[in-house]
């Protein structure tokens, strides 16, 4: 039995599978903190493709690089996020997206 | 060697270290100043603005074309002009914030500031960057900033409830441009914009990736444009949201999207013919046809359910998605006219928006209520109100011989340059459209009765001067916009 190289192909499509799962979990889940787990796999599998396009063409590690910035920035967004979460728990004791709907029109 | 462009670019970054500057003044004296009510945090904002605002002009009179940063970002008139812009609003912003009941009771004022100073800095590097890395970096910047300010009235459930929104919306945006950006990357193997264009010059790519890769990155620029379907979160956010920073998002967030989403289709997917005026989309991909259908589609829509709004707010949320329509007709033609006349509409939109705004403010300090219904009569609290209230309104629905109409016509003529008639059509039909809602608040200003026992309304010093420091401009470039033409013209050269 012999174990194939791992190509660039591979790395997409588990890139792309990761995508799917966290569009999906975005449109389906109705709570904020699920929400928020699902964009952060979307954020991943850009992440993946960065670095896997930086090993498999051309020298530079630019790829690698914004990798490491968008790591952060999800980091920065994520814990803002949460803030918000918090402070419209402590008025409606919810997060349930659905139930958010003062603003309507 | 290394040495001189550092300091060759920190030059060039002039306005944003002087805001930097501004913002750590703020942060300290939010540690310093705990008893202070916050009315020194805003002198500091304004002289940080008004040294940016300085340092800019200065960079833009002695002008080189030229990059920074090792080719992150180029120092160009057409960033200068959105640079220009970001602390211009930035400063009327923190002026209305001063006059604002809503901020009146509201927390730390010195981390607003510094907040606000952060926007702006966001908003003018994404105005500069020519680099993908550097453009999602400034863009997150801006984004996050604004998550935080939409939120920022404590305890109000309305402001949380647009922050949650905001940011859940926001943030699915930027995870569809990064993946986008990233495809680009795997098809240019290098982060630079030119280097996307040398990749499709040179054809090395597949279709489908180059479709995909180009929705997904329109995808996180429309939603800062609010772009048609990305405009989901104006309306619920533009309410909630405190009326300076809905103002902010309005006016300079949009522009931001316009400067990045200019810059990236011309830089990347636009060459010029050489030795001639003219340029050719290199992409594969037929995006202009797909803007002007997003343009129909983002105007009709936002005129359409901006008729049966009671809440101003909501109404002027509504028009400004339709706006953005307007102005993305500029987009849906390459031409070097296009690119100065969307110019020109951001720069009329700034100031006839921000007026409308403002005076929304301003009657909401003393009547409490954003509802349409209770501006019945207001010529009779407030005859100077209405009157420049009516001024803005004309000027947005875009009757001469107001600042909006000469807009309307240099987008409508740009895109009549390139044969785009049906579209033209469909904008003008819009304009009719749109004069039903804005004439509608007009009506019930002067035509209809104030309820009993209404006392007038009392506009102070700053407040009177905001709003003639906006009327005389929407007013002036209706009737002699050569000035401001040559100058959009001017600025909308990128390097």
């Amino acid at each position: 039995m012999t174990i194939l190289p791992i190509t660039l192909t591979d790395y997409l499509i588990l890139s792309g599978a990761l995508f799917s799962i966290g569009v999906f979990g975005v449109l389906t889940r109705k709570n904020a903190i699920a929400v928020l787990m699902g964009v952060e796999l979307m954020l991943n599998a850009a992440n993946i493709n960065l670095v896997a396009f930086s090993k498999f063409t051309g020298p530079g590690v630019d790829g690698q690089v914004f990798a490491l910035f968008s790591i952060v920035i999800a980091a920065a967004e994520v814990a803002v996020a949460l803030a918000i979460v918090i402070s419209i728990y402590r008025v409606t004791r919810t997060i349930d997206l659905d139930k958010e709907d003062t603003l309507k029109g | 060697m290394m040495q001189t462009d550092l300091t060759r670019s920190l030059l060039l970054i002039a306005p944003e270290l002087i805001v930097a500057l501004a913002a750590l003044v703020a942060l300290t004296g939010a540690m310093l100043m705990k008893r202070s009510r916050g009315r020194e945090a805003f002198y500091i904002g304004i002289m940080g603005m008004l040294g940016a605002i300085a340092a800019t002009v200065i960079l833009y009179e002695r002008l080189t074309l030229s990059t920074a940063f090792h080719g992150m970002i180029a120092i160009d008139p057409f960033g200068l002009f959105f640079r220009l812009i970001a602390y211009v609003s930035i400063l009327y912003v923190l002026l209305m914030t001063m006059c604002s009941r809503e901020m009146k009771d509201t927390q730390g004022k010195w981390e607003l500031v510094a907040i606000l100073s952060g926007f702006g800095i966001g908003m003018s590097m994404m105005a500069s960057s020519t680099n993908l890395l550097m453009i999602y970096l400034s863009m997150e910047l801006l984004s996050v900033m604004s998550y935080l300010l939409v939120s920022y009235r404590r305890g109000a459930r309305r402001s949380k409830e647009a922050g949650l929104k905001y940011i859940i919306y926001g943030s699915i945006a930027s995870a569809f441009m990064l993946y986008g950006m990233s495809m680009l990357y795997g098809i240019a193997h290098s982060l630079g914009l030119s280097a996307i264009l040398t990749a499709f010059m040179d054809h090395s790519y597949s279709h489908i990736t180059v479709y995909v890769a180009t929705l997904f990155v329109l995808a996180g620029f429309g939603f800062k444009i609010v772009m048609v379907p990305m405009h989901m979160w104006a309306p619920d956010v533009y309410e909630g949201a405190p009326t300076p920073i809905t103002t902010l998002l309005a006016v300079a967030s949009k522009a931001a999207g316009f400067a990045v989403v200019l810059r990236f289709f011309y830089t990347a997917y636009i060459s010029a013919v050489s030795m001639t005026n003219y340029y050719v989309n290199v992409s594969p991909v037929r995006w202009l046809l797909l803007i002007a259908v997003i343009a129909a589609f983002t105007m009709t829509i936002g005129n359409i359910v901006a008729i049966p709004q009671n809440n101003i707010k909501r109404m002027l949320a509504y028009s400004s998605i339709a706006h953005a329509g307007y102005m993305l007709i500029g987009l849906s033609v390459i031409s070097k006219e296009a690119v100065s006349a969307i110019l020109l509409y951001l720069t009329v939109y700034f100031f006839m928006n921000l007026g409308a705004f403002f005076i929304v403010m301003i009657v909401d300090n003393s009547l409490y209520s954003e509802d349409i219904d209770r501006y019945s009569g207001l010529s009779r609290m407030s005859p100077g109100l209405s009157a420049a209230m009516t001024v803005f309104l004309f000027s947005l629905t875009g009757i001469p011989p107001f600042a909006g109409f000469i807009g309307k016509v240099v987008v409508f003529i740009a895109a009549i340059d390139k044969g785009l008639y049906w579209l033209v059509i469909v904008a003008v039909i819009n304009t009719v459209v749109s004069l039903y809602y804005y004439a509608r608040v007009i009506k019930k200003m002067y035509l209809e009765t104030p309820p009993e026992g209404v006392r007038p309304i009392k506009v102070g010093v700053l407040p009177a001067l905001i709003i003639i420091s906006l009327l005389v401009p929407t007013i002036l470039f209706g009737i002699w916009w050569a000035p401001l033409q040559s100058f959009a013209h001017f600025s909308s050269f990128m390097y």
